[in-house]
């Protein structure tokens, strides 16, 4: 138990350490959402009946941003042959990074997507349902990706690559999230989305990780 | 079954014979399914773009019955470590993801007199179109690493989460269409099909099964000799 | 077939054409590497079944 702790706390380390972490994917998220209405224009109804659903791919693609590095670094310098052979299995390293990588870029990610979602002309009661799909959502999106960064070790493509490998198995979580606020917009039943939202968040953190550790130990050998 | 084929010159042996047999039993069923679909009579509500059905449905069929036997293919090439496997995996994906495009394109093709679009983002299309994004994501992820062996154990695992996550997308996007079945204008037509367009459409489903069995088996005979060819070479090279 | 003649010849020109470009990329890729083994085995002197 407490490896695991450390190990967490080394990765929330090192996710706010180098490079200012989570802010980029902060400012990336913010761009993301001022270019929406750029290049929709800012017709008030349009942008406020895309409003949700845009907050909602913003997420998913500023997730992807912080996956790349997830593992490589560590492949890098040799820190994953390491902790490979440490006294945690690399089922767990994976978990811990990925649960690492959601609270120091998710979490924040997070609370900005009901700000965006409004400042975007989503209806203000719409926030609760948008800041709970978020966060259980980024969870979903750090372990699918962090699949997509695993597979990709050693590639020679990286970033474009994981982009292409996680993104149609972002598809699920999409539809679950953005489809159970867009029904609360519609003053429909938000509930089945959202269950299945947060059904596919812990399918994903179940079996993610036995993927992640069997493309990394691909990796090494 | 399977432990008799893993056996590579087993497999070439078998694949000798089975490959054209396949294939000339799959031009055979064609042009029957064919002769009788063309000279079906034009539905009356669709007219003669029900013809498309015989190309756009064994494709779409096709696109997922591939995806099966790479995730199948890769499963084995995973869990038992055979080279066969993995060869068969390598030789099913670009296979699969034509048979995918082809579907969507036909698709489309078939969509734009039916309902007036050249897309329509109902759950069978957006589905297969996301088969075909995994597709790429596969080809993609093996073509992006060097060795080949971790290639082929990289690509497996992708196929596999893909293959779980597969009957998620469907749903999931059957779910989503069921939201906004009130202001839906496209209504899909043909779920009715009468017998006279039934058996074509079941015989040229067959015959791309077909086709598609005798041309993964050649692949996968190009495959071993590829592979064969490899081994020797640095043998020669000494 | 009238106005949909276009459509249902469209479909079935690009399915003919996308299966005969997969057969040709099958048969020659086949072909090429059954030459290229028998060619090394010739390298080689060895005598072995033919695969």
């Amino acid at each position: 138990m407490s490896a695991l702790i450390t190990l967490l706390r080394r990765e929330l380390a090192l996710a706010w350490g180098k490079g200012g972490g989570p802010l980029v994917a902060l400012a990336f998220y913010t761009s993301v959402a001022t270019l929406l209405p750029l290049a929709a224009g800012a017709a008030p109804q349009r942008l406020a009946a895309v409003a949700p659903g845009s907050a909602w791919l913003a997420l998913a693609l500023s997730s992807l941003l912080s996956l790349e590095r997830l593992f490589e670094r560590d492949y890098e310098d040799g820190a994953l042959d390491l902790l490979s052979l440490g006294p945690l299995p690399l089922e767990a390293v994976s978990a811990v990074k990925c649960l690492a990588q959601w609270i120091s870029t998710g979490l924040p990610l997070a609370a900005l997507t009901p700000i965006a979602a409004i400042a975007l002309g989503a209806d203000p009661r719409l926030i609760p349902l948008t800041l709970a799909a978020a966060l259980l959502g980024g969870l979903g999106f750090s372990f699918v990706g962090g699949i997509g960064a695993a597979l990709s070790l050693g590639s020679r493509r990286g970033g474009v690559l994981v982009a292409v490998i996680v993104l149609p198995l972002f598809a699920p979580p999409v539809i679950f999230g953005a489809g159970a606020i867009e029904a609360l917009a519609d003053g429909l039943n938000w509930t089945p989305g959202f269950l299945f939202l947060g059904g596919y968040c812990l399918a994903a953190m179940a079996l993610g990780p036995f993927a992640m550790a069997a493309a990394c130990r691909n990796a090494l050998s | 079954m399977i432990t008799f084929l893993a056996n590579p010159q087993r497999f070439m042996d078998l694949s000798r014979w089975l490959a054209p047999s396949l294939g000339v039993l799959a031009v055979v069923l064609a042009c029957v399914g064919l002769g009788m679909g063309l000279n079906a009579p034009p539905d009356y509500q669709q007219g003669a773009t029900v013809l498309i059905m015989f190309v756009h449905v064994p494709a779409a069929w096709l696109g997922m019955f591939a995806y099966a036997c790479l995730a199948g293919s890769a499963f084995f090439g995973l869990v038992f470590r055979h080279s066969l496997a993995d060869a068969a995996a390598r030789a099913a994906a670009p296979l699969g993801a034509g048979f995918a495009l082809l579907a969507l394109v036909t698709g489309s093709l078939w969509g734009r007199p039916m309902w007036g679009a050249w897309w329509v983002w109902d759950a069978r299309l957006t589905s297969e179109l996301i088969l075909f994004l995994f597709y790429v994501g596969y080809l993609a992820l093996q073509a992006a690493i060097d060795d080949e062996a971790k290639a082929d154990r990289a690509a497996s695992i992708l196929a596999l989460v893909g293959a779980v996550n597969l009957p998620i997308v469907h749903y999931s996007v059957v779910w989503w269409n069921s939201l906004h079945q009130g202001e839906s204008i496209f209504v899909k037509g043909g779920p009715l099909l009468s017998a006279v367009y039934l058996w074509p459409l079941a015989l040229m489903a067959l015959a791309y099964t077909f086709g598609f069995g005798a041309l993964w088996l050649t692949r996968i005979r190009a495959e071993v000799w590829r592979r064969r060819a490899g081994a020797l070479a640095v043998q020669a090279a000494r | 077939m009238g106005k949909y003649a276009f459509y249902v010849l469209a479909a079935y020109g690009v399915s003919a054409l996308t299966i005969a470009i997969m057969v040709a990329d099958t048969w020659l890729r086949a072909r090429r590497w059954r030459a290229e083994v028998r060619r090394l085995e010739q390298v080689l002197g060895k005598t072995g079944t033919e695969p």
